[in-house]
C-alpha cells in the first residue's frame, strides 16, 4: 500500500510497488504474456467475490469469470477517464479520491457512492491513527519497504540520543555538575543510587522524546 | 462449455420472498410457473450486498492488488498522477461492480434455464451479456460484452435503432411495466445530455455486433 504519499503519487511507469496487504493469487489466464496479464485483475479474486452472492448450488463458468475480468478493466478505464477529464477541466494534475467518487456518480453508479464514502472515511481514519500512534507507526514502518532505510537512519540517531541521555541521567543522579566525566570515575556511588537513577530515567526519557521530535 | 465444479459453502441468506411479488418472465406467458430455485435477486438485495462492501472493517487488505489497478488506470495516457486513495477506492468499487453484475446475471441464469434447455445453475457469459444489455448504466461495456438482442432494455427512450422490436412496440410491451421491479430507470435529471449521448452510444453498440 502506498500510505506514505497521501497527497501525490509519482510512481514511475516501470516501477512495481510492494503491496503486502494485497492477497496474492494465481492467475488462470491462459495467455502467459506479462502485459496481457496486467490488463486484468486476478481471475481468482474475481471468482471469489462472485461466489459470495450465489446460492450454494450456483456455479460459474470460466468464460463468465473471464468476461467479468474484462468488464472490471473496462470499468476502471471508464471511471479513470472521467476523473481525468474533470481534473483537466479544473487545471489539476492529480486524481484524488473525491474525483473517483464524482466520476462514479456521474457515470450512473449512484448505488455505489454511499458505501464508497463510508469506506473512504474509515480508510482516512485509519491513516490518521497510524500517524499519531507510535505502535502502529512501527507496524507501518515494517510494512513500508521504501521508507525502511530512512527510518533505520532516524532510529539509529534516536538510539544514540538515548545513550547520551542515559549517561546524563547517571551524572545527574550523583548531583555532579559536569556531565562529561566518565562513568567509571565514581563506581560505588553509582551502584548505591541505582534505584533513584531508574526512577529519574522516566522523566528524562520523556524529555528525550521531546528532544528527538525537535531533531 | 467448461464449468466451475467447485461448490460454494457460503449459502446466501434467503430474502423475505413472502413480502416480494414473484418476478415476472421476460416473455409474456400466464400463469407464472412455480419456482424450484431461490428467487432471483431483487434490487433491495442487490443494494444490501453493495452496502456491505462499504461496511468492511478491514481497510488494510484490499480485494485486488493496487499495483495492477494503477497500471490499468495509467494505461490512459492522459492520466499522470493519482493519490493513494484513488486505487483503494477503485478496488472497493470493483468489488461492488462484480457483486452487481453477478446478481443481475444470476437472474438470467435462473430465468434462462426455464425458457430453454440451458442449465439453470451455471452462470455463463450469455447471462452476463443479457444483464449488461438490459441496464443503461452498463452501456460502456458494449465493446466488451456483446448485446443480447433477445433482452428488452429498461430504457425505451434510449432504445437503439435496428433493434428487433421497434421503439413504439417496446414502450407498449406489457412486460415492460413489470421490469420496474428489477431495476429503477436512471434519473434523467442527472444527465442533461442523456438523449443525445444515449442515442450515439446505442448506435455505436448496434453497429458493433461482431464484438468478442
Amino acid at each position: 500500500m502506498t500510505e506514505e504519499s497521501p497527497e501525490e503519487d509519482h510512481g514511475s511507469p516501470g516501477v512495481a510497488e510492494t503491496n503486502p496487504g494485497s492477497p496474492s493469487s494465481k492467475t488462470n489466464n491462459n495467455n502467459n504474456n506479462n502485459k496481457e496479464q496486467d490488463r486484468f485483475l486476478p481471475i481468482a479474486n474475481v471468482g471469489r467475490i462472485m461466489k459470495k452472492v450465489l446460492p450454494g448450488n450456483g456455479k460459474i463458468s470460466k468464460d463468465a469469470k473471464e468476461t467479468v475480468q474484462e468488464c472490471v478493466s473496462e470499468f476502471i478505464s471508464f471511471v479513470t477517464g472521467e476523473a481525468s477529464d474533470k481534473c483537466q477541466r479544473e487545471k489539476r494534475k492529480t486524481i484524488n479520491g473525491d474525483d473517483i467518487i464524482w466520476a462514479i456518480t456521474t457515470l450512473g453508479f449512484e448505488d455505489y457512492v454511499a458505501p464508497l464514502k463510508v469506506y473512504l472515511c474509515k480508510y482516512r481514519d485509519t491513516e490518521g491513527e497510524k500517524v499519531n500512534s507510535p505502535k502502529q507507526q512501527q507496524q507501518r514502518q515494517q510494512q513500508q519497504q521504501i521508507q525502511q532505510q530512512n527510518h533505520h537512519n532516524y532510529q539509529f540517531q534516536e538510539q544514540d540520543q538515548n545513550n547520551n541521555n542515559m549517561s546524563c541521567t547517571s551524572y545527574i543522579s550523583h548531583h555532579h555538575p559536569s556531565p562529561f566525566l566518565p562513568v567509571d570515575h565514581q563506581p560505588f556511588p553509582n551502584i548505591a543510587f541505582s534505584p533513584k537513577s531508574l526512577q529519574k530515567q522516566f522523566p528524562q526519557q520523556h524529555d528525550n522524546n521531546i528532544d528527538s521530535i525537535h531533531w | 462449455m467448461e464449468e466451475n465444479n467447485g461448490n460454494n459453502n457460503h449459502y446466501l441468506p434467503q430474502p423475505s420472498s413472502s413480502q416480494l411479488p414473484p418476478p415476472p418472465l421476460y416473455y409474456q406467458s400466464m400463469p407464472l410457473p412455480s419456482y424450484s430455485l431461490p428467487l432471483p435477486y431483487s434490487p433491495q438485495m442487490r443494494n444490501y450486498w453493495i452496502a456491505q462492501m462499504g461496511n468492511a472493517t478491514d481497510v488494510k487488505h484490499h480485494a485486488f492488488p493496487l499495483t495492477r489497478i494503477k497500471k490499468i488506470m495509467k494505461s490512459n495516457p492522459e492520466v499522470n498522477m493519482v493519490t493513494a486513495e484513488a486505487p483503494v477506492l477503485i478496488s472497493k468499487a470493483c468489488e461492488m461492480l462484480i457483486l452487481d453484475l453477478t446478481m443481475r446475471s444470476w437472474l438470467h441464469t435462473v430465468e434462462g434455464g426455464r425458457q430453454t434447455l440451458k442449465r439453470s445453475d451455471t452462470l455463463t457469459r450469455s447471462d452476463i451479456s443479457a444483464a449488461t444489455t438490459r441496464s443503461f448504466k452498463f452501456t460502456f461495456l458494449g465493446d466488451v460484452v456483446p448485446r443480447d438482442p433477445s433482452v428488452v432494455t429498461d430504457d425505451p427512450v434510449l432504445h437503439p435503432d435496428g433493434e428487433v422490436l421497434p421503439p413504439g412496440t417496446v414502450i407498449g410491451y406489457p412486460v415492460f411495466d413489470c421490469n420496474g421491479v428489477y431495476a429503477s430507470p436512471p434519473q434523467m435529471q442527472e444527465w442533461p445530455a442523456v438523449p443525445g449521448d444515449g442515442e450515439e452510444a446505442a448506435g455505436e453498440i448496434g453497429g458493433s455486433s461482431g464484438g468478442n
